[in-house]
């Protein structure tokens, strides 16, 4: 009795320490391994997948300011958090389902991912990096009418969603595109998602190519797909509230996420980070311009 | 003379004068024409750059249109607009593509300024009524305040409008899709760059300050200038003196550059009418001066006519007193040469007597005054005639001026050493250090003259006598000093030469006077001091001169007159006497053979004894006495005294023969002193006998010497001789002398001897009387 009692001590501290040894990787063990493991999904212009983008910068500049060795590790929406975490977790309903084990590949994730309330229970945010929204944009030739823009923002999505009845849509489930996120079932729209290996940077061009009559696209995807696809698409109005884009980190990786929230600040206060957004958002500024103040603090 | 010259200058500044006046009317007109050229030239420059900062203008204008329309179909503006026509909302989706249009208004107004590149100080996208939709200026957007454009029509390509600084250049770009107008972007040009592209040619131009120049519109509205708020001052001023007006007109007369030249200003100073009057002022004072230089010129050239007459009488006198000055000069060398010449001797450089004897007589002085003492040297080479007879006179001198430098070599600086003549030296040391030192002073001059010397290749040894007298001990007189120095000289000699000796006064007087004349004697004949005397010998019974005997005289210098019986034994005894002898012979004959008698007139001349001792000489001179003098030989009566016969030599006999072949006549001189062996007037072809004086002297009172003379005179009538008496001073002795048929006589009761000069008066006295 003693042995197994023993026995089971000694596994139950091995568990301990193996799942201590994953949760425990902060701070201290990303500058002893004297390596910054950047997850990323290839998105908008966050990740361009040409080796560069807002958060590839914005990382290369934090694991700098640590002292570290910058490596990217790529990743998907569907794994990024096992790859984070050791834990694979997706949306379920308003909350987080948390379905298998995935080995930890990395330190941070950071690719433009909006803060969601069902991503909030499996990771942990910084500071908001970016502002986001999602719209709902249409081709031009779309007989579909932009709204007229009421002074309110509750108007305005209703207005938005009113334009759907009929329509068909495009999104992407278990992102920020995901249409349970917006309860589009209720507006009768033909709600056509998107194959698990469509990316968020594929979305236009599936419109452009008839997948559907619209799309949802958030903010920062939209700009950039207003420039690229100039007089071939419109946007139709807002479907979302105001969101905001942040890094996600281990819950346990206190101490790594306060180190980044610091600098963050500073390269914010000392316009750095602004510079890095006119890089690969120049549009941005006029729309979110209390966001990009140097002083502005949400 | 330099009046030409002066002449030349006055001429030179009238020519100068007119040219200077000729150049500077030139310089004024050249002046003038040129100013005129340079004016038009101007003008036409203004044109020409005012045409240039048009077309520069126009250039821009027209590149800024090119890039407007760029602009309005650019990808900004046409998504900004097909967003809006859309109608996409400015806060989703539309304030990003106008936000694009933003950003590339300002990135083409933040190129690099450049000839092509934007120069717009705002750039504007209005819809088709002319509502702005985006305004921006180089730093963003700005409010739509400036600038009313209602009517889009009427902004054309190009418009100027007034704004809220002023009038500016307005250009427009339509923006056009789907062949329709879907607004337009309208630029308002950057005045600075309309500014700077107007200016821009005008570098050279800005320098003149007076220079302003304009972008008008078609009213005549200020754009832009480079007087920038003065401008409408400027334009007030036009109608001034000197303005002028460019204009050109641009962009299809909607706009006009306006330039305002001050053509006059913007002269240089050099060619500004006031520096042409200034230049023609300048020529007046010129002139003037030109003119009082004329007649400085002419006051100057009586002055410098005065100086030159002043400078030539200066340069004259000037040479007068050159030569005078070499004159005198010359004078005084010749006066110090004449009186080194009258105290120094010329041949050895030291003092001669005069100056010696004048030491000598100082130094006496001195001493007595002082209480010192004077030693006197006489020194007198011994062997000097030796080298003088054997090798000549230029031997003898160089045997003089050298023994001189040895004395002198020896001797003190106070001491003067002198030669007194011929081979004697006189030294007169003043004050000698101590008493006896003479002797030592004596020795060394001994010792120097002793040692040989050297007379080309010869080697001669000389030596000398020294002769030593002290003042006071040995007279106190110089020439006394003189004389006592000298008689010990020739005592010393006396004693066996090469030695000194000091005065004694005992030492023996006569002894030394025969030495004196000896040494003088040496030199009579060179320093001519005998003479002859001629004493008549007469016809006893007619009493008139027949002939006269020569008598031979010498008057030396320090001896005075020497008397025959003292000179000539000495002259026998040193062997003097053949050359005195010959001197007399030829003398005797050649005065006689001036007297130019109408008889025959003998002369009688004594021969010496030793003059026979070389008979060949002796024939010889007699001989060229006869031939140069003129006489015959029966004029001439050679007298021998008896001594000559005694030897009985052949060669005397040989001689007189040939004297008596000869014709001459031969007397027997002073007989009966001698021997008057009567065989030698008998082996000897004599004319004559003479009769001693010592007989005639006592005739006729002595009976002896009475009878004497009657045996003489008889004996020589016998033997076929005449007779002549010697030393006839009474009447008595002639009568006597005339009786016993005596045919001669001279003495004093006839003549004294006397010169040449008396006996050719008594002669002619004689002449007269018996005329």
């Amino acid at each position: 009795m003693l042995q197994t009692v023993r026995l089971a001590l000694a596994v139950c501290l091995a568990v301990m320490g193996m799942s201590g040894h994953a949760a425990n990787f902060d701070l201290a063990q990303v500058r002893e391994s004297g390596v910054l493991r950047h997850l990323g999904v290839r998105y908008a212009n966050f990740v361009t997948g040409a080796g560069d983008g807002l958060d590839v910068e914005l990382m290369r500049g934090f694991a700098t300011d640590l002292g570290v060795r910058y490596e990217f590790v790529p990743t998907t929406w569907e794994g990024v958090f096992g790859d984070l975490t050791g834990t694979q977790a997706r949306r379920h309903g308003d909350g987080a389902e948390r379905f298998g084990k995935a080995p930890v590949r990395g330190d941070v994730v950071a690719n433009g991912m909006t803060v969601l309330a069902w991503r909030t229970q499996v990771v942990a945010f910084s500071e908001p990096t970016f502002p986001s929204g999602v719209w709902l944009v249409a081709r031009a030739d779309s007989t579909l009418q932009p709204i007229v823009p009421s002074g309110s923002l509750d108007h305005d999505i209703v207005a938005t969603k009113g334009q759907l009845g009929g329509s068909s849509v495009l999104a992407l489930p278990n992102t920020c595109l995901d249409p349970g996120l917006y309860q589009l079932e209720s507006t009768r729209a033909d709600i056509r998602l998107a194959p698990k290996e469509r990316k968020l940077n594929e979305m236009i061009p599936a419109l452009l190519n008839r997948d559907a009559e619209t799309t949802l696209l958030d903010v920062p995807d939209a700009l950039v797909a207003l420039e690229r696809w100039p007089g071939e698409i419109k946007v139709l109005g807002p479907i979302s509230d105001h969101q905001r884009m942040a890094v996600a980190f281990r819950p346990e990786s206190v101490a790594l996420r306060e180190a980044f929230n610091a600098y963050f600040a500073r390269i914010r206060e000392n316009g750095t980070y602004q510079q890095m957004v006119t890089k690969y958002y120049p549009a941005v500024f006029d729309y979110f311009p209390e966001f990009f103040a140097r002083t502005a603090v949400r | 003379m330099k009046l030409p010259s002066l002449t030349a200058n006055h001429r030179t500044i009238r020519i100068v004068g007119v040219l200077l006046g000729l150049y500077l009317a030139m310089l004024v007109g050249v002046a003038y024409v040129g100013q005129a050229h340079l004016r038009d030239a101007l003008l036409e420059q203004e044109r020409l750059s005012t045409e240039k900062r048009a077309a520069a203008i126009d250039h821009l204008l027209a590149g800024q249109e090119a890039l407007l329309g760029g602009l309005a179909n650019g990808s900004a503006v046409h998504n900004y607009l097909t967003n809006r026509a859309a109608g996409m909302s400015e806060a989703r989706g539309l304030r990003a593509s106008l936000a694009a249009v933003s950003r590339t208004f300002r990135e083409v107004m933040h190129r690099p300024q450049q000839a092509q590149t934007a120069a717009f100080e705002r750039l504007l996208l209005v819809d088709l009524s002319g509502r702005p939709l985006l305004e921006v200026d180089g730093n963003g957007e700005v409010s739509h305040d400036r600038y009313v454009l209602h009517d889009t029509q009427q902004l054309g390509s190009m418009a100027v409008k007034r704004g809220t600084d002023g009038l500016s250049v307005l250009l427009t770009a339509p923006v056009v899709q789907e062949e329709r107008r879907a607004g337009y972007i309208v630029g308002a040009v950057d005045k600075s760059r309309l500014l700077a592209t107007l200016l821009a040619d005008s570098g050279h131009i800005e320098t003149y300050h007076q220079h302003a120049t304009a972008l008008v519109d078609t009213e005549g509205g200020l754009i832009v200038s480079n007087m920038g708020a003065d401008w409408p001052d400027w334009q007030a001023r036009t109608g001034r003196f000197g303005d002028t007006v460019v204009e050109q007109s641009l962009a299809a007369d909607r706009l006009r550059v306006v330039t305002i030249a001050d053509l006059d200003g913007m002269q240089t100073l050099l060619t500004s009418p006031l520096f042409l009057a200034a230049l023609a002022l300048v020529s007046l004072p010129l002139l003037i001066g030109v003119s009082h230089l004329l007649r400085l010129s002419n006051y100057n050239l009586v002055l410098q006519t005065r100086f030159a007459t002043t400078r030539q009488q200066r340069g004259l006198l000037r040479k007068q007193n050159e030569r005078l000055q070499r004159e005198i000069d010359k004078r005084f060398e010749s006066e110090k040469k004449l009186v080194h010449q009258a105290n120094y001797d010329q041949l050895t450089g030291l003092p001669n007597r005069s100056l010696a004897l004048d030491r000598l007589a100082q130094a006496v002085k001195w001493a007595r005054r002082e209480g010192g003492s004077v030693q006197v040297l006489f020194l007198d080479l011994d062997r000097f005639k030796q080298v003088n007879d054997s090798l000549g006179h230029s031997a003898g001198d160089e045997l003089l001026r050298e023994a001189a430098q040895r004395l002198r070599a020896k001797m003190r600086d106070s001491d003067t050493v002198s030669r007194l003549g011929g081979d004697e030296f006189l030294v007169i040391c003043p004050d000698p250090p101590g008493a006896g030192d003479w002797e030592q002073v004596a020795r060394d001059l001994l010792k120097t003259l002793s040692q040989p010397f050297y007379i080309g290749d010869h080697e001669f040894f000389v030596g000398a006598s020294i002769g030593v007298a002290s003042f006071p001990e040995g007279g106190t007189e110089p020439q006394r000093l003189l004389k006592n120095a000298d008689i010990a000289m020739y005592a010393a000699k006396e004693q066996g030469r090469n030695r000194y000796s000091y005065y004694d006064p005992s030492l023996d007087a006569a002894a030394v006077e025969s030495m004196k004349i000896e040494n003088n004697l040496r030199h009579a004949l060179a320093r001519e001091e005998l003479h002859l005397l001629f004493q008549p010998i007469v016809d006893l019974s007619s009493g008139s001169i027949v002939a006269a005997e020569a008598l031979l005289r010498w008057t030396n210098r320090e001896l005075g007159d020497v008397p025959p019986d003292k000179f000539i034994p000495i002259a026998e005894e040193t062997g003097l006497i053949h050359e005195i002898g010959e001197w007399v012979l030829t003398e005797a004959c050649r005065q006689i053979g001036t007297l130019h008698t109408d008889r025959e007139f003998r002369v009688a001349v004594n021969l010496s004894t030793r003059q026979f001792s070389r008979p060949g000489r002796l024939l010889d001179c007699v001989l060229s006495a006869l031939r140069t003098s003129g006489l015959m030989p029966s004029q001439l009566e050679l007298e021998i005294t008896e001594s000559v016969l005694i030897d009985d030599r052949p060669e005397i006999g040989a001689l007189i023969g040939q004297l008596d072949r000869i014709g001459v006549r031969l007397s027997i001189d002073d007989f009966g002193t001698g021997y008057s062996a009567l065989n030698y007037l008998q082996r000897f072809p004599f004319d004559i006998l003479k009769i001693d004086r010592s007989f005639t002297q006592e005739i006729p009172d002595n009976e002896a010497s009475s009878s004497l003379i009657r045996a003489i005179i008889a004996m020589a009538h016998a033997l076929g001789l005449e007779v002549i008496a010697e030393g006839i001073e009474h009447r008595t002795q002639a009568g006597f002398l005339l009786v016993q048929h005596c045919e001669f006589g001279q003495g004093f009761l006839y003549s004294r001897p006397v010169s040449l000069h008396n006996l050719h008066e008594l002669l002619a006295e004689e002449h007269a009387k018996s005329a």
